[in-house]
This record gives structure tokens, sequence and C-alpha cells, in this order.
């Protein structure tokens, strides 16, 4: 889609004549808090606290809190700001077009006055409550993740979700950051793991998902380059991200009791990307039911298997890490 | 009797469901300042910018 159309789109959603006549909108808070994604949110919030529970020195119980709040509404605004720039995709998407801007709850300029302004109010607060550091990189977070997935990679490129996934790889960072007020190789390390979870979790819902994207130009790997590329690079960065898991044992960062999960979790990961690879998953036209995240046709069960099993082993790792920091502290 | 500059032609009455909409929105912003504001304040005194006269 070129960007002319898509200004047009955002234009015409925007304008009231898209709207109620007497001007005003049926947005309700919770279509606001819809927009801050809060599936994504929780993800964004357990891993900050790992990187805060994991990172070396003592911060204060409620700037702690803080921080994470602020983390939170960032990667929230974040959100907002994504659904504002993608309102015309999203509404001819069946994953996403029960979005508050695509039901024609509020306009998109909504979303953009309500992502700006969280965006600003988090980064500002986080730096109230911890360093100048964290601060910074919440903020550049929040503008890779807009400008350049969103209005860039996302719709240019199927390597759009390997290079945008930084954006959701950084919370545990920003959390270490927020108690030593810089970056380190274990805080690189938490932030590695995110980022080459990425691949292997998007593309396996986008094995099943092909069709949606498809329809409104989204360049996702299969569309792209294929199925069977798509479940060689899952293999590919499921190896990869087997690695990167083990190496917190290498670098001090984590002990026994880590050592043993990550080898059940990635053995686990492993199995099902294989599963993924020998499976002929993407290649069925369109899945069972396109609104759902999980209902999928018999073939592309292992690729559905695999998606849901990443966001378990994400938490399970994450989780891992922090309680065994807490065990011993 | 007023005189309207660009004297209005069309009004449209907002509907019930418009008006709780925004009823509800309204109560929602005051809720989360007063939380924003309450939330800066107790950050800033536990970070010491403001300082704490109770516990010197």
């Amino acid at each position: 889609m070129d960007s002319a159309s898509h200004n047009t789109d955002i234009k015409a959603a925007s304008s009231g004549a898209a709207f109620n006549p007497s001007g005003l909108s049926l947005a309700e808070p919770s279509d606001f808090f819809a927009l801050m994604k809060p599936r994504v949110m929780s993800l964004v919030v357990f891993t900050a606290w790992a990187g805060l529970v994991l990172a070396p020195g003592v911060m204060p119980l409620w700037a702690a809190i803080a921080s994470i709040i602020c983390i939170a509404a960032g990667a929230g605004a974040s959100g907002a700001l994504n659904m504002w720039y993608d309102a015309d995709i999203d509404a001819q998407m069946s994953r996403t077009k029960k979005r508050p801007i695509p039901q024609g709850k509020m306009s998109p300029r909504a979303a953009l006055g309500f992502g700006t302004v969280i965006s600003v109010a988090s980064v500002w607060m986080l730096y109230i409550a911890s360093n100048v550091v964290a601060a910074a990189l919440l903020a550049f977070t929040i503008f890779f993740y807009l400008v350049i997935y969103t209005m860039w990679l996302k719709r240019s490129t199927p390597q759009n979700i390997v290079i945008g996934g930084a954006a959701g790889a950084f919370p545990p960072m920003i959390g270490w950051a927020a108690v030593t007020g810089d970056i380190t190789v274990n805080s690189v390390l938490l932030f590695m793991v995110i980022f080459i979870w990425t691949p292997p979790h998007f593309w396996a819902l986008a094995l099943y998902k092909t069709g949606d994207y498809g329809k409104v130009g989204i360049p996702m790997m299969p569309n792209v380059k294929g199925p069977k590329s798509t479940r060689n690079q899952i293999m590919a960065y499921s190896v990869l991200l087997a690695v990167i898991a083990i190496a917190p044992i290498f670098t001090g960062l984590a002990g026994n009791l880590y050592a043993a999960f990550a080898v059940l979790l990635n053995i686990g990961f492993l199995a099902l990307a294989f599963k993924v690879w020998k499976s002929r998953a993407g290649e069925i036209a369109e899945s069972a039911d396109e609104a759902s995240l999980y209902e999928v046709k018999s073939g592309d069960r292992a690729a559905r298997n695999l998606f849901a099993y990443s966001i378990i082993y994400l938490f399970a790792t994450f989780g891992v890490l922090a309680a065994e920091a807490l065990l011993a502290a | 009797m007023t005189e309207y500059r660009d004297k209005p032609t069309e009004f449209h009455a907002p509907t019930p469901a418009e008006l709780k909409a925004r009823n509800k929105r309204n109560i929602a912003i005051a809720v989360a300042l007063a939380v924003f504001m309450i939330f800066v304040f107790v950050t800033m005194v536990s970070r010491g910018i403001i300082p704490d006269v109770h516990s010197s």
C-alpha cells in the first residue's frame, strides 16, 4: 500500500463525516485501554520486572513499581500509535478488525493524541522514577516501534518482524537500566533472548494467518519467500535461540536452576520447531476460524502449537531467571 | 437575541449512547489526572526530589 493512499484512508477515517453527526464518539475508557494492547503490555510488564530483579543493585520499592508502570504505559502508548497508523489495514484483517478504530468507535486522531500524551508522560515519569538512561531507552523503544517498525519496515520488507522485534526486546533492558543506569553484556543478553525469539514466534502465527496478512499487502515471510523458506528460517532461529538462551549460565547471570529449566524449555521449543519444519504448515488456503488466534486446520497445527508454546516459553524463561535471582537474594 | 458570525444551519442532538460514553470518558479523565498527580508526587518524594518533611 503506497503512502498517499494510506494518508487518504487515515484522513477519511478521521474526518467528521466518518463519525456521528453530533461530533461525539462512542468510545468508552475500555476502548482506550484496548488501544494499549493489554496482552502485549502484560509481556512487557513481566520482562521489565525480570530485568529489574536481575539487575545488580537495589532500588526503592516505590521507584521500582513506578518504573514498571512507566515502561508498561510507554509500551501501551506505542500500541496506540501503532493502531493510529495502521487503522487502514486493521479494518481489513480478521484478527484486527474489532479494534476500536476499525469499529468506528473513535477516530485515528483520538488514538494519535492519546498515544502521544501517554508516550511523553511515561518517558518523563521514568526519568523522574529512575534515571536518564532508562528514560532514553524507553523513548527510543517508542520511536523504534512507531517509526522504524510500523511506518517503515512493516509494509516494506519480510524482515519486518526480525528487525522490528527489537522494540519488544527492550523492556528487560529498560528494567535493568532503571536499577543500574547502564547497559551491560547481561542486559544485552536479555534483549537478545526476546530479539531472537520473535521471528519463530511471529512466523509460526504468520504461517497459519498467511491470507490475512496477504490481503492487506503486508510482506510477511510466508507471503514473500513462501512457507517452506519460512519453516526453514523458523528452525534456524530456534537453534540460535537455544544457544542464546543458555548463554546466561556462562556469563554469571543464571545458575543451575535456570540451566535445568533452560535445557528442558529449549528441547521443547526445538522439538515443536522441528515438527513445523517437517510439516506443510502455511500451504493450506486459509485457517479454520479467521478471527481466532488458535483455531487452525490440521495441516497448520504444528505452527499453532509452536506459536502457543513460544508464549509460555518466554514467560517461563524470564520467570525462572527472576525466581532464581530472588531465591539467591 | 444572539447573533452568529457564521450562522449554524444544522444542529445534531447527541444520542443518549453518545452522552453516556462522553460521561464515562469525562470521569475516566478526571480519575486518571488525579491518579497521575498522586503518582508524580509520591515518586518525587520517594526519589528525594521533593523533601519528605515528616522523615527529617
